[in-house]
């Protein structure tokens, strides 16, 4: 019995070791206006794209650094390269090639979710046209995904069918994506091999399987009463009766100005 | 007619497009050189090497991949990737085909390119947001900018947080001045001042600590706009009747090596001027021993209404406060602080009371009419020195009050005056000092303080005639109280991470020197030699402890342990000149407590606790000699010291699904302690209460339920919330020399309903019902039921204006006119130029004039009537200096 227990220690060790690592890094820079009637509203953020032959993960830089911090052993005697961002997006996408499919993953508040899709989201349509991004030959593709039109530049000459957020399936890494609104523009920065690859720490067992609709509306439920949400996780706080209003008022000021998502239908 | 059209137009350019083009199905399978497929290689055909795509294709997990291309040329050129391996290149027929490919491994890297160099953070790096970018057209202090900055959340008391953890830290231009009373600069520094707010993320303000401790708390640094500043706010309020004032001015001064901030405030509007001097900062030092203010003697207070003191209290407040720094050297900083408060408060009311025995019931009814005067000087004089290698922070702090009191009592037959002198002044050195030793850090505590109490209550006329006078009415009684302690607590520490497991062993001692003098006086110098009406105790307590605390989180988070140890040997020792008699008491305590936490499942959690701990006597409950506390209580404890030994249980549920918005939560918790004195309460006519220790086991226990829920409903934008509450417990009394358990049960119900009804309108509900019953062994003599509801509209006409209008009713099954109601109204109005708020509020509108209110305890209930203050208007007007 002992051995039997010890021989499947060491098969889970080997499993872990054998989990290989993400060998490419790409990185965007991400402009979205943030409220749609409003051009001044435009922010910019760094996404972070890893690649490997089977599966890739996608974030925005903050939320990428975090990740690699909690999961260090000792985080406190060792430093990092980068530093915490801020971020308007705090989830993570993970696409798995092997099994066609695309989770994202994101803690809202202290509530840990996740959804699964089919990895193919748009029908993509090929256009003549080519041009040069950094470099890299790239041709145009447009595609229309959860209510917006894109158009595509991707380059076959680095053979990942992926790109920035859920884009994907292109033969070839995407350089350069926006809806022809340019309200969403993601455009390469670098792209690089890793020196020191980066594992995968792929563990979403604790996160909770859901509809999209439904992580979708815990967000915004969360964006729209921040306070109210951590009082309902029995977060207290010494309210002054009078300024309560108050300062509700200004939290929903701010999320009515969030008003332009990148997927406007699901 | 036109879907014929439509459908017979498609059908058309079908049959063009199958003659414009043959289309072919090029499938295929890819392979490594080992003969493994390849999945998610990418296939494509062009019409040559150099000209566009035509079709592509992504290899399956078989291998598979399958390709129509629509073209006439007839060859075309075939390209197939893989990470790793060389692009399969192949010209080839157009025609249906199916393809075999076979890719040979490749060290040819990937291109690898960098637009420009970004730049990385650094840990500790600081985010930097230009005030200018965000300032908005009605902001006018550093608050209002602040609050726009994301991430950052000021919450209404003023406390600051960014992502959800309040900030450890607020720096002007990189100094420290006003530690936690930050509040101060941040809601009268002008915004014009100010160039750029920094963001110090995981800051550690030790510096000795920055490559040990890892912080997760971020800090705030205001960078001004010149090397020196002058700044600040005033607010000027009027309003009637009778005439109401409102002042305020708050000046500042900030160079590179000296800042000030003073406020001047005053009131008589009921208004809490202590709002902005409320301190956040986070204490690391024990806080076992204080120089916090006690009060040995009182006179008979009336019970406050509750809710807004702005109604109620009738003041007339002087605040002064200044917070100076100045830098001596390089990292090392001097700085004062130091404010004095005087108040002059009133309170007029009435309470009738009934006390139960076992035997009796007795009634006494008062008019009470108090006038207090307060006067309190607070000040601080901290050196800090955070140098690289070590940290040393010494605080002195004192205390001064010198408070007095008047009242009278009204009762039917005769009128009482008590005056109340009770000054108290306190002094603490608090020392902290780190120091790296090897790569260890050891950290030294040292606390040290002197309280002393000089208190004197006078009564006319006398009462307890029966103890001091044979039963014969008398003209006056002192009472003079004497009480001085000196403490030292020093302790030396050090915190390991072992792993999973985090220890921080601390090991200590303390002394405590207490000495209680009193003495009672009749008739102006008449003193009372009996022995029963004297202290001169010296009560003396030591302690060395060992305290240890393990702490446990699993790497998935579902566990969490945590398990405290402490272990200490106490000695005390009591000493009374005037009886002649000593006591002792030595006893080694353990007092371990245990807290485990388990996340069952995403959304369902589970928690629970047990601990075991002792109370021994203070001084407070140690006197032999009798002591008049107030105009009807004689208090002494002519018994052992007390020891008490109490057991905590507690177990909860929480489930919060964030997808149908709904919350729950129940808890359990029950606690039972042993204790060898039992308290016994003489009550006699006119509610004269002597109240006696007696040498006793008895216990005491308690069961308390709790349960809750709250539920969002998206459609209505309304949540709805609602808790509950039962308390159950038990403990034995003697009352008017019979044993008695009395029994306790309270229950509480709260409901509240918030609706945002539209963009411009607010509205909330929220009603409180509670009953409390009181008996002896299960005869209950008294229920009361207390009813409360509270409706609030908000509006928002316009942005720059905000209307609140609130209903309150209170009510209680026991008094006969017990319906309370009031209703009260907000204004506020921003003007663009010159930048002003204007406030405007009605409070009390009905007028009411009075507050009923009841409620009981173990044995006795009250009905109080509090005077309000009357309708009144008030007009605020707040503008930067």
């Amino acid at each position: 019995m002992r051995s039997l227990i010890i021989v499947a220690l060491l098969l889970s060790l080997g499993n872990l070791q054998a989990q290989d690592q993400y060998s490419y890094k790409a990185t965007y820079q991400l402009e979205f206006q943030e409220d749609s009637t409003d051009e001044n509203s435009i922010k910019s953020e760094t996404g972070v794209l890893y690649l490997s032959e089977e599966q890739s993960r996608y974030s925005s830089l903050g939320k990428a650094v975090k990740d690699s911090l909690e999961n260090m052993t000792n985080p406190v005697n060792m430093r990092m390269d980068e530093y915490n961002q801020m971020t308007d997006f705090k989830y993570t996408i993970y696409k798995d090639y092997q099994d066609n499919e695309l989770i994202l993953a994101e803690k809202v508040f202290q509530y840990e979710l996740k959804y699964k899709q089919d990895l193919k989201q748009i029908d993509w349509e090929i256009q003549p046209e080519n041009k040069e991004i950094l470099g890299f030959s790239v041709q145009k593709a447009t595609g229309n995904f959860a209510g917006r039109n894109y158009i595509a530049w991707f380059a076959p000459e680095l053979p990942f069918s992926d790109g920035p957020y859920k884009f994907s399936g292109l033969p070839g890494l995407i350089l350069e994506i926006s809806d022809l609104k340019n309200h969403y523009h993601f455009s390469l920065t670098a792209f690089e091999e890793l020196a020191n690859p980066v594992d995968k720490l792929l563990n979403l067992d604790n996160y909770k399987t859901i509809s999209q609709q439904e992580l979708d509306q815990v967000r915004d439920d969360y964006d729209r009463d921040p306070i109210g949400t951590m009082q309902k996780a029995g977060i207290k706080f010494g309210w002054s009766e009078e300024d309560e209003a108050k300062t509700r008022k200004e939290l929903s000021e701010k999320y009515k100005r969030r008003n332009n998502p990148i997927e406007l239908q699901p | 007619m036109d879907h014929f059209r439509q459908i017979f137009l498609f059908l058309i350019s079908i049959f063009i497009i199958s003659i414009g083009y043959s289309q072919n199905e090029i499938s295929g399978q890819v392979f490594d050189d080992q003969d493994q497929k390849l999945n998610g290689a990418t296939v494509m055909v062009s019409k040559d090497s150099v000209s566009p795509i035509l079709a592509y294709g992504i290899s399956d997990a078989n291998g598979k991949f399958k390709m129509a291309v629509k073209n006439e040329s007839n060859s075309l050129f075939l390209k197939v990737s893989y990470i790793g391996f060389g692009t399969f290149k192949k010209t080839i027929q157009n025609k249906t085909q199916a393809l075999k490919v076979k890719l040979s491994p490749s060290s040819e890297s990937l291109k690898e390119v960098l637009v420009k160099s970004e730049i990385l953070r650094q840990r500790g790096d600081t985010l930097s947001f230009s005030v200018a970018a965000f300032k908005g057209k009605n902001d006018r202090v550093i608050a209002d900018v602040l609050k726009k900055i994301p991430g950052i959340d000021i919450r209404p008391n003023g406390q600051i947080f960014y992502r959800d953890e309040p900030i450890q830290k607020y720096y002007i231009e990189g100094l420290d001045l006003l530690e936690g009373r930050y509040n101060l600069a941040n809601n009268n520094l002008s915004a014009e001042a100010v160039s750029k707010v920094e963001i110090l993320e995981n800051h550690q303000p030790v510096k000795v600590l920055d490559s040990l401790e890892f912080s997760e708390r971020a800090s705030i640094n205001i960078k001004l706009k010149k090397d020196i500043t002058y700044s600040g706010t005033a607010i000027a309020g009027i309003g009637a009747a009778p005439l109401l004032w409102q002042a305020k001015v708050t000046p500042m001064i900030f160079t590179k090596k000296q800042q000030a901030i003073v406020t001047y405030q005053s009131n008589n509007t009921g208004s809490d001027v202590s709002r902005e001097i409320l301190d956040f900062s986070i204490n690391f030092l024990g806080d076992q021993f204080t120089i916090d203010k006690t009060d040995w003697l009182s006179i008979q207070n009336i019970s406050e209404p509750p809710f807004s003191q702005e109604r109620w209290l009738d003041n007339n407040v002087h605040l002064g406060s200044a917070n100076i720094l100045q830098r001596i050297k390089e990292n090392i900083d001097l700085k004062l602080n130091i404010s004095y408060l005087n108040d002059y408060q009133q309170q007029d009311g009435s309470t009738q009371t009934r006390y139960f025995t076992p035997t009796d019931t007795i009634d006494v009814i008062e008019n009470t009419n108090n006038d207090l005067y307060v006067s309190t000087l607070q000040g601080k004089l901290t050196l800090e020195n955070n140098a690289d290698k070590n940290y040393l922070k010494n605080q002195l702090e004192f205390n001064g009050f010198w408070n007095a009191a008047r009242g009278v009592i009204d009762r039917p037959d005769i009128k009482i005056k008590q005056q109340l002198d009770n000054p108290f002044f306190g002094i603490k050195n608090d020392l902290r000092l780190l120091r790296t030793l090897g790569k260890q850090l050891i950290t030294f505590n040292s606390n040290t303080g002197f309280t002393e109490n000089n208190q004197d209550l006078m009564v006319q006329p006398g009462q307890f005639e029966a103890i001091f006078n044979d039963g014969d009415p008398y003209n006056e009684i002192q009472q003079l109280v004497s009480a001085r302690k000196i403490y030292t607590d020093n302790s030396a520490g050090f915190t390991k991470a072992l792993g999973k497991f985090t220890i921080s062993p601390k090991f200590g001692f303390s002394f405590q020197h207490q000495q209680l003098d009193s003495d009672v006086f009749l008739n102006e110098d008449d003193e009372v030699l009996d022995v029963n009406f004297k202290n001169r105790t010296k009560f003396v307590q030591s302690s060395v402890y060992f305290k240890n605390a393990f702490r446990f989180e699993s790497k998935d988070e579902t566990w969490n342990l945590r398990l405290r140890t402490p272990l200490e040997f106490k000695s005390f020792h009591l000493e009374d000149d005037n009886f002649e008699d000593s006591r002792n008491l030595d006893r080694l305590v353990f007092e371990p407590n245990f807290y485990v936490k388990k996340k069952i499942s995403a959304f369902l959690e589970a928690n629970a606790s047990a601990g075991l701990s002792y109370n021994f006597g203070e001084i407070q409950q140690l006197y032999y000699g009798f002591l008049l506390k107030g105009y009807r209580n004689l208090n002494r404890y002519n018994a052992p010291i007390s020891e008490e030994k109490k057991q905590n249980y507690s177990g909860g549920l929480r489930y919060r699904n964030p997808l149908k918005q709904l919350f729950l939560n129940a808890s359990y918790s029950y606690a039972y302690s042993e204790n060898n004195l039992l308290y016994s309460s003489n009550i006699g006519e006119n509610g004269l209460t002597i109240l006696e220790a007696v040498a006793r086991n008895n216990s005491f226990d308690n069961h308390s339920f709790k349960a809750g829920g709250s539920k969002y409903l998206r459609k209505l934008k309304t949540s709805l919330k609602l808790n509950a509450s039962y308390n159950l417990s038990k403990r034995q009394q003697l009352l008017n020399n019979t044993l008695a358990e009395v029994t306790t049960q309270s229950f509480n119900l709260r409901g509240s309903v918030e609706a945002d009804i539209s963009s411009w309108l607010i509205a909330n509900y929220s009603g409180n019902f509670s009953t409390y019953t009181s008996g002896f062994e299960g005869s209950d003599f008294q229920k009361i039921e207390n009813h409360q509801h509270i409706i609030e509209l908000y509006f928002y006409p316009k942005d720059n204006q905000y209307l609140s209008l609130s209903g309150e009713y209170y009510g209680n099954s026991l008094s006969e006119n017990g319906d309370n109601y009031f209703v009260n109204l907000g204004y506020q109005f921003t003007f663009e130029k010159p930048k002003m708020d204007l406030n405007l509020s009605w409070r009390n509108i009905l007028n009411t004039d009075t507050f009923i209110n009841a409620y009981n305890n173990q044995y006795y209930y009250v009905q109080s009537s509090y005077q309000l203050r009357p309708s009144q208007v008030l007009a605020t007007l707040k503008f930067s200096l």
